[in-house]
């Protein structure tokens, strides 16, 4: 027995499968976003009509902000559940749709097809989704009344976790501001 | 029907490999002629039952039997019969049932072409190469079984495999060389458990193991060359190796081989290196299992990833074995396999041998830590972060650059180095054509340094690379039978072909690096009638059209060429959208040759009928596919039996002289 | 806790500011506002994102022509491309590399630094969006690695090659006295 063959060959190949073996524990497709407990970038945008949104002024209303298009199928099956939401929360919690590289006009025709639970915003060259460091969409972000993003969701919003932020948000009062 | 049929030929493999993997070894403890004999038989048995499975899966895929589950996950009634003929490894179970149908070609070659020379190793080897057949076998049969019956209702149609892979003829042989390289590796490796369970490593193991390593080596090299070229043609980012997680684990085990057969030409020459070798043909093995593991399980982010599926962790589990196996096999055998006394030098053909070891195994080590940090970050820090091409290629760059180095030095030096002034003259006489090199680097504007080391190296290499190789031809005895310099050549084809390998390097090499360095690009967006310019190309967008396919919306931009005003024709770069698909899929138009290639990507098409129109012009790209093709001509040159081996009359039930450690014999 | 009630008030101040004074008559201490990308389709004055707050003054100097080309090309070289495979956003047709590669000409042509540009993008996207991992903290195992891999080898070599030559040694003593013995009956 070698023993200077044995431990070195463990001492390699141990530590590389308990790796490997946690790889399994981390989806590949999920990145944290840096972003969550920090201010939400500010931006002004205009919706498909020309009416123009600017984030700051929604100051002191929890915000849910949703990057979409209509070429994604989990943007698609968000949309219900949105529709839902801004039906719930009506005047508590506004709900923004930010495009995400797609066409004001796909988006036009399929807001008269489906309707719609908020202005869709165009985002001109991309520059929010940057500002916002989107992966794809959908992405969802939480901006509570004080304007921090509290919490971010990748990929399909499940039923649960929209209500669990929207009640946070809505329980907590806004922070003085100065 | 169809999916019992299939079952039933899978688990007629999977008894076969099993009883083959027991008898196999007892008839190995045991020396029995009749035990070798019935574990031939049930080797040939488990191929033939492997080659049954595919041919049962290749009929359900071609009758669009929607009955068995893999054809209504890949199949459609629409797909052309050359796709739906490759179908069968575009997805998951498919591409492992098409593994197990190689894994069954290379048995039965095992046990045909090494019936005779090899028999001291051949039980064992078969054994081992069954024992692998087993864990395929039973990974078909279980957890990714293809020939599972739909549930019902039986779809009448299907979607049709990934149309990134429908989109070029090139993703239909990438990866079958890619797994004729994978695969192949096992039968080195069940060879080297072979000679360590025997205790001995003798000629008539060395001779068929550097064979059977070249033969997948070749196959990796090639199959590694053909996702390169793949990726050129259909992802129209206008490159060819992206050192993606996957990328990466194809170019593992490649390493290691090619180090283990530089190692086994040491053990050839001086009888020393044994363990070392059999240790580098066990690491190649795992690699391509891990290899495997990463592109399968999906832990790692990459463009080749299969979707999840329980397969990862089996084949963790599979992995956990093997190196478990290895480790502890090693550990209790490798005392047995003495290397002979030799005096070594560093400034020697061994020492070169030892450093180009040295430099491959660096080198796998740099890109397995960078392949697998981003899992090592996570883990330990709870963050994502990414390792790509910027960091490989200032870790990988210097130890090429050495390793071209070595290609040059190395063959130069003598054995053994003992004469000083032998080696200073073979080290000097090579100089004017490093300095060649550099010239011709200079002349063609060349002024970054990694560049101009480069080419001294590459010109050195190039000339001790024709001077070794050509030596027969001019050190042949004068007059003899009349013999041409080609007859002189095949004397030892393997040689010759060794260093045909080098030159097919060399080429690749200088390709790479020029044209990685001189790659040019202009990117505009063009209206009709509007031109780009680039490195004296003149593009003319003459206009776009929209053409509606089966499975696809193409746009398809009409691009003419000109230089000086000449038209040198018109190209037609597209971008696809498929129904589903988050980014349309871009087909670049390229016009190659000798000296560059220009290559188009459409990047967009407005609504208004302009486009966003990229030009990239890259030189010496076409020399890194002719390389690849001279290394692979070069390895059908060293499978040539040598002269000596065709005079040799085969030994039957000879004692392996060379074997034992006492025997000596270089 | 307190940089977060602050920084609201200052992004308020910020927005109002954009929103009641045209771009080119801001205050002089403030820097000057990310231009929009030259896009088709209509441009409207003051809509986009507000980054500047976040990046700080520029610390370098503009760059036009040539020279903001291949700064472009440097930056990009370095970013993953979100949405890809391993590519970089240099390399990447997608259309958020597009977008990205154009926010990077933005800024570097208003004299944000390289290293700006690319930690601008490492605060919005994270450490992930790094070709390169940053060589502080466990990633420097990723930076050592390479290095330490050939140091160990090369010594493992070197010892090889001085146990061979002592053994070697050995040999041919024992060997010439076998040979003096025998010639010597």
């Amino acid at each position: 027995m070698n023993r200077k063959v044995l431990l070195v060959g463990l001492g390699l190949a141990l530590p590389l499968l308990v790796l490997l073996g946690f790889g399994f524990r981390h989806d590949p497709q999920i990145v944290e976003s840096p972003l969550v407990g920090k201010p939400a970038p500010s931006f002004r945008l205009a919706d498909l009509d020309g009416n123009i949104v600017d984030l700051a002024e929604l100051r002191g209303k929890p915000v849910i902000v949703n990057f979409w298009a209509t070429y994604c199928v989990p943007c698609l099956y968000e949309h219900p559940l949105f529709m839902e939401g801004a039906r719930r929360w009506q005047g508590e919690i506004q709900f923004l749709g930010v495009i995400f590289q797609d066409d004001p006009e796909t988006i036009a025709e399929f807001n008269i097809d489906y309707g719609s639970w908020g202005p869709s915003l165009i985002d001109e060259g991309g520059r929010v989704a940057i500002a916002y460091g989107v992966y794809g969409p959908p992405e969802t972000f939480f901006i509570d009344r004080d304007g921090v993003i509290v919490d971010k969701a990748i990929g399909l919003l499940s039923p649960d976790q929209l209500l669990d932020v929207a009640n946070r948000m809505l329980a907590r009062p806004a922070a003085a501001t100065g | 029907m169809t999916s019992a049929l299939g079952q039933g030929f899978v688990l007629l493999g999977l008894i076969a490999a099993g009883f083959g993997t027991a008898f196999g070894y007892i008839a190995g403890v045991r020396r029995s002629a009749a035990g070798l004999r019935l574990t031939r038989r049930l080797a040939l048995l488990f191929a033939v039952a492997m080659v049954g499975a595919c041919a049962v899966m290749w009929y359900a895929l071609l009758s669009h039997d929607f009955s068995v589950s893999y054809v209504a996950q890949v199949g459609s009634l629409a797909t052309p019969l050359h796709i739906t003929i490759f179908s069968l490894w575009s997805s998951l179970e498919g591409s492992i049932l098409f593994w197990g149908l190689i894994l069954g070609l290379y048995i039965a070659a095992a046990a045909t072409f090494q019936r005779r020379g090899h028999e001291d190793y051949l039980a064992y080897t078969l054994a081992t190469l069954l024992g692998i057949g087993t864990f395929f076998t039973f990974l078909i049969a279980s957890v990714a079984d293809p020939f599972a019956p739909t549930p019902p209702p039986v779809p009448v149609d299907g979607p049709g495999p990934n149309p990134l892979l429908q989109n070029h003829l090139l993703m239909a042989i990438h990866p079958p060389m890619l797994y004729l390289g994978y695969v192949g590796m096992s039968v080195p490796f069940a060879m080297a458990v072979a000679a360590l369970l025997r205790g001995q490593l003798g000629a008539t193991w060395l001779r068929p193991m550097r064979r059977w390593l070249l033969v997948p080596t070749s196959f990796l090299t090639a199959g590694i060359m053909l996702g390169g070229w793949w990726s050129y043609e259909v992802l129209g980012w206008g490159g060819y190796w992206a050192w993606d997680p996957v990328e990466n684990a194809s170019f593992l085990p490649w390493l290691t081989g090619i180090a283990a057969l530089h190692s086994g030409i040491v053990q050839q020459r001086r009888g020393t290196l044994k363990a070392w070798t059999v240790i580098l043909i066990m690491i190649t093995f795992l690699l391509t299992i891990l290899g495997t593991f990463l592109t399968r399980s999906g832990v790692v982010n990459s463009v080749h990833s299969f979707t999840q599926s329980p397969i990862g962790p089996v084949f963790l589990g599979f992995l956990g074995l093997c190196a478990a196996a290895v480790v502890v096999l090693l550990a209790l055998r490798i005392d047995t396999l003495v290397s002979e006394p030799s005096n070594e030098r560093l400034v020697s053909r061994e020492g070169a041998f030892l450093l180009n070891n040295l430099l491959f195994v660096s080198l796998m080590f740099t890109v397995l830590v960078g392949t697998i940090y981003p899992i090592v970050a996570e883990s330990l820090r709870g963050v994502k972060v990414s390792v790509g091409e910027p960091y490989f290629n200032r870790m990988a760059v210097p130890l090429f650059a050495g390793l071209l180095l070595l290609m040059g030095v190395g063959p130069a030096l003598p054995w053994g180095g003992s004469d000083p002034k032998l080696v200073r003259r073979a080290l000097v006489r090579p100089l004017p054509a490093a300095a060649v090199g550099l010239a011709v680097a200079l002349l063609f504007g060349a002024r970054s340094a990694p560049v101009l080391i480069v080419s001294a190296f590459a010109g050195f290499a190039l000339w001790v690379t024709a001077d070794q190789g050509l030596r027969p031809v001019r050190s042949r005895p004068r007059r003899q039978d009349g013999k041409g310099p080609l007859a002189a050549l095949l004397v030892a084809p393997d040689r010759l072909g060794a260093y045909v390998v080098h030159l097919g390097v060399l080429i690749t090499f200088v390709a790479v690096a020029v044209s990685s360095t001189f790659q040019r690009e202009a990117e505009s967006t063009l209206r009709a009638g509007d031109t780009l310019r680039l490195a004296g190309y003149e593009m003319t967008f003459r206009g776009a059209e929209r053409v509606q396919e089966p499975h696809l919306i193409r746009h398809q931009a009409e691009v003419e060429v000109s230089t000086n005003g000449r038209s040198r024709g018109v190209l037609y770069p597209s971008l696809n959208i498929y129904p589903n698909q988050r980014e349309p899929i871009g087909t670049p138009a390229v016009r190659t040759s000798a000296g560059h290639d220009l290559y188009l990507t459409l990047m967009n098409v407005g609504s208004d009928g302009s486009i966003g129109l990229r030009a990239i012009t890259t030189p010496l790209v076409a020399w890194i596919w002719i390389g690849v093709v001279v290394m692979c001509l070069g390895t059908a040159l060293c499978l040539i039996p040598t002269a000596a081996e065709r005079r040799a009359t085969t030994p039957r039930a000879v004692p392996d002289l060379a074997a034992s450690p006492a025997g000596g014999g270089r | 806790m307190r940089r977060a009630t602050a920084l609201p008030g200052l992004l308020a101040l910020l927005a109002v500011l954009a929103v009641a004074a045209p771009a080119s008559a801001q205050e002089p201490d403030t820097p000057p506002r990310v231009a929009l990308p030259a896009a088709e389709g209509e441009y409207r004055p003051g809509l986009g994102v507000e980054t500047s707050h976040e990046l700080g003054d520029p610390l370098g100097r503009p760059l036009s022509g040539e020279e903001l080309d291949r700064a472009v090309v440097e930056v990009a070289a370095d970013i993953r491309c979100p949405k890809c495979q391993a590519l970089s956003i240099a390399d990447s047709g997608a259309a958020s590399a597009q977008a990205m590669r154009a926010e990077a000409r933005s800024l570097l042509s208003q004299g944000y630094t390289r290293e700006q540009v690319v930690g601008y993008f490492e605060q919005r996207y994270g450490e992930f969006v790094l070709l390169e991992p940053r060589a502080r903290g466990l990633n420097l195992i990723v930076w050592a690695a390479p290095a330490g891999i050939v140091l160990i080898g090369g010594l493992l070599v070197a010892l090889r090659l001085r146990q061979r030559r002592r053994s070697a040694d050995e040999d041919l003593d024992t060997y010439l006295r076998q040979v003096e013995q025998e010639t010597a009956t």
